[in-house]
């Protein structure tokens, strides 16, 4: 089995199955693009953006799915409704963690390219704000209601002006 | 460490997160915070779950039901404005007027400013009109006698306000429409601040004498997109009436010449305390070249003293093996980017090793002949050179175009002749020539150009299928021809002459995606370190 070498940003390396480090678009890039070689005993691939602890999740993750099927790229569908109950009870037991490491891994699926653990994480953050009325979605996440009155009255004018479609 | 909120993620994934709401949660997420908002009104894609309607059933129901409204400020956003809207909105109270892609029955509009008295702001962005009504049948034309800030895109609607009675902007920018309108309004103006032009605005501006008898004295001017060619004269006398209250000085998308003049009049007569400069392609090359010392020096000193804006992606992309900014270039070209923005930042990249810009397509916007000078200028250093894969090749052969320690040359295709007069000139420094493929007719002079190359190590010929190695006119050495898919015959004159029919084995040659490779790793071998080309040809000889 062929293996690579992935440094974190706090320096630590990471040895995993090349297919497992090919599920991020952005390392496949690298190695393709820019003709690192595969074979090569101490290439060691550089992500600058990523921890040591996201990293050891990321690659627990790819892990896992390395084998899942490619998702066709029929998602264009602006108007078709996500689904969001759709999470694996491994992914939701794989994304039990806080919120701060939850976010990085976003970030670092992002980064990396990764759609399949975008897509759970972002999916995963939904669920949190869903049926939530503002004040309660402030509360979960922490975030400061920056408002004037004035300017939440506009808000509350144009939603009446917006129907659901 | 700061802990990682949700507020720190960037707008995008806030999207993308946001996309899995319904219109009802959306609707609820507005309320969150400022940012929230903005993002979902921002974006397309959660904008389609909404329908936007004046005239829709709950309007009137609003309308009816409810007491005018002392509303300071209205947002109209990408609807029909067919209902007026004096109806149930107090307009004494209306300081704000925000129009985002409506389209508009601009007699309506008319009326509706007409009685907007108190109207400071004025924002129309994208504003279309009903077909075959303009605002020249606009007859009683509002006045806005209070109007400080003036924002136009798309329409003309100058057409529409009675411009002799606005005396009281502060700002202003209008995209399109009659020049001298805009001229006689400017003219009436005596505490403008801020002026922007659109590419339209800056287009005959300068020609008007008004333009250097205004009252106002600006603080902020901005050109976006400037369309002159060469004569700057104007501008600068314009700049110099402002200087001493101007302290913020803006130029997007420069797509003419010359950048590098406007720097050094504003270096040498203006100061400033934010400018923005963006440089879209550079014509007047001559210039930088023939400057080439005092260009190097400023370099640096415009470095700090220059802001330049979304220029990171570009710095790093020039930056040796900066693995994560070549992502990101990949990554904006899947978000649909098309247009590359050069922007002046040479500094950074000076010292760079290798250029890769493979990754750029005919989408991406660059004038290469303009900017292939300022990269030879710049990049003494340069190593590796990889070029996209539709560019010109033709380019290359200039004259002015030298990397001295050049190593590594990747050509997606040979598509000129001429990119022989290139490696000729590289020919002591080239040790790895690569390319994909070539047009038949141009093979002979250019592989004979390259294997005269001195230090040459690597020869990467990836060839379709259908293609046919060209003949080496090295005395010493002839390929004749291939007679089968992925064999070559090789034959040596200055040795008994033998013919090869030789099948590359796996570790010299292999298949990916329709293309030959000679496999890079028998060089890497430190006992191979003396190989180079010619050896190779004698190792398959002795296979």
């Amino acid at each position: 089995m062929q293996t690579i070498k992935l440094q974190s940003s706090d320096n630590e390396i990471f040895e995993c199955d090349l297919a497992v480090a090919k599920c991020s678009a952005t390392i496949r890039t690298m190695l393709e693009d820019l003709g690192i070689d595969e074979n090569s005993e101490d290439e060691v691939v550089p992500l600058p953006n990523v921890n040591s602890a996201i990293l050891r999740k990321v690659i627990q993750f790819c892990t896992y799915h390395k084998d899942d099927p490619v998702p066709s790229s029929t998602d264009d569908d602006e108007n078709k409704e996500k689904r969001t109950d759709d999470i694996t009870s491994w992914d939701a037991d794989f994304l039990k963690v806080d919120q701060g490491t939850l976010f990085e891994l976003i970030l670092a699926a992002n980064y990396l390219d990764i759609r399949s653990l975008l897509d759970v994480t972002c999916k995963t953050v939904a669920n949190m704000i869903k049926g939530k009325t503002p004040d309660e979605i402030r509360k979960t996440f922490n975030i400061k209601n920056d408002f004037t009155p004035a300017e939440e009255e506009q808000v509350r004018k144009e939603n009446t002006w917006c129907e659901e479609k | 460490m700061e802990q990682n909120n949700l507020q720190s993620l960037p707008d995008e994934i806030l999207i993308f997160i946001f996309e899995n709401l319904s219109a009802k949660t959306i609707k609820a997420c507005r309320f969150v915070c400022k940012r929230w908002n903005h993002v979902i009104l921002d974006s397309k894609v959660l904008f389609q779950k909404f329908k936007f309607d004046f005239d829709s059933e709950k309007v009137e129901d609003y309308k009816l039901n409810r007491v005018k409204r002392k509303y300071s400020s209205i947002q109209i956003n990408r609807c029909g404005l067919n209902v007026n809207l004096t109806d149930f909105i107090n307009p004494y109270t209306v300081h704000t007027l925000e129009l985002n892609g409506c389209t508009l029955d601009p007699v309506l509009l008319a009326k509706l400013l007409k009685s907007l008295t108190s109207l400071q702001v004025l924002i129309a962005h994208w504003l279309y009109f009903i077909e075959d009504l303009h605002g020249t049948f606009v007859k009683a034309k509002p006045k806005l006698r209070k109007l400080e800030i003036l924002y136009c895109y798309g329409y003309d609607v100058l057409d529409l306000l009675d411009i002799n009675n606005i005396s009281t902007l502060k700002e202003v920018f209008i995209e399109s429409g009659s020049t001298s309108n805009f001229i006689k309004l400017l003219d009436n103006q005596n505490e403008l601040e801020s002026l922007k032009l659109s590419e339209w605005g800056s287009a005959n501006f300068f020609y008007f004498p008004e333009v250097f008898k205004f009252k106002f004295r600006l603080k902020s001017f901005t050109v976006d997109g400037l369309r002159m060619y060469g004569k700057f004269d104007k501008l600068f006398d314009f700049l110099m009436l402002h200087k001493k209250s101007l302290q913020v000085l803006k130029f997007g998308e420069l797509p003419t010449p010359s950048g590098f003049t406007i720097y050094k009049f504003i270096w040498n007569n203006l100061s400033i305390k934010e400018c923005d400069i963006s440089i879209l392609r550079i014509r007047e090359i001559d210039e930088w070249i023939n400057d080439n010392h005092e260009f190097k020096t400023d370099c640096s000193r415009f470095k700090k003293r220059i802001h330049v804006q979304k220029v990171s992606f570009l710095k790093e992309a020039f930056v040796d093996a900066d693995y994560s900014a070549y992502k990101r270039i990949g990554s904006l070209k899947q978000r649909g980017l098309n247009t590359l923005r050069f922007k002046l930042y040479l500094n950074n990249f000076c010292n760079a090793t290798h250029l890769d810009l493979s990754s750029f397509n005919q989408n991406t916007h660059i004038n290469w002949d303009a900017v292939l000078p300022h990269i030879s200028l710049a990049m003494k250093n340069l190593k590796v050179l990889r070029t996209p894969e539709y560019f010109d090749q033709r380019l290359l052969s200039m004259e002015s175009i030298y990397f001295p320690n050049l190593m590594e040359l990747s050509l997606s295709k040979i598509n000129s002749e001429l990119i022989k007069n290139f490696i000729q000139k590289h020919n002591k420094t080239l040790e790895k020539v690569s390319f994909c493929w070539f047009e038949h007719h141009f093979m002979g002079d250019v592989i004979n150009e390259i294997v005269n190359c001195n230090n040459l190590k690597l020869l990467l010929m990836h060839a379709k299928e259908s293609e046919i190695f060209g003949i080496f006119n090295r005395t010493d050495l002839q390929i004749i021809k291939r007679t089968e898919p992925w064999s070559l015959n090789i034959e040596f004159l200055n040795h008994t002459p033998i013919v090869l029919k030789y099948k590359f084995p796996d570790d010299i040659i292999y298949w990916k995606d329709h293309y030959l490779f000679l496999n890079q790793e028998i060089f890497n071998k430190k006992e191979n370190s003396e190989l180079n080309f010619w050896s190779i040809l004698n190792k398959l000889k002795n296979l």
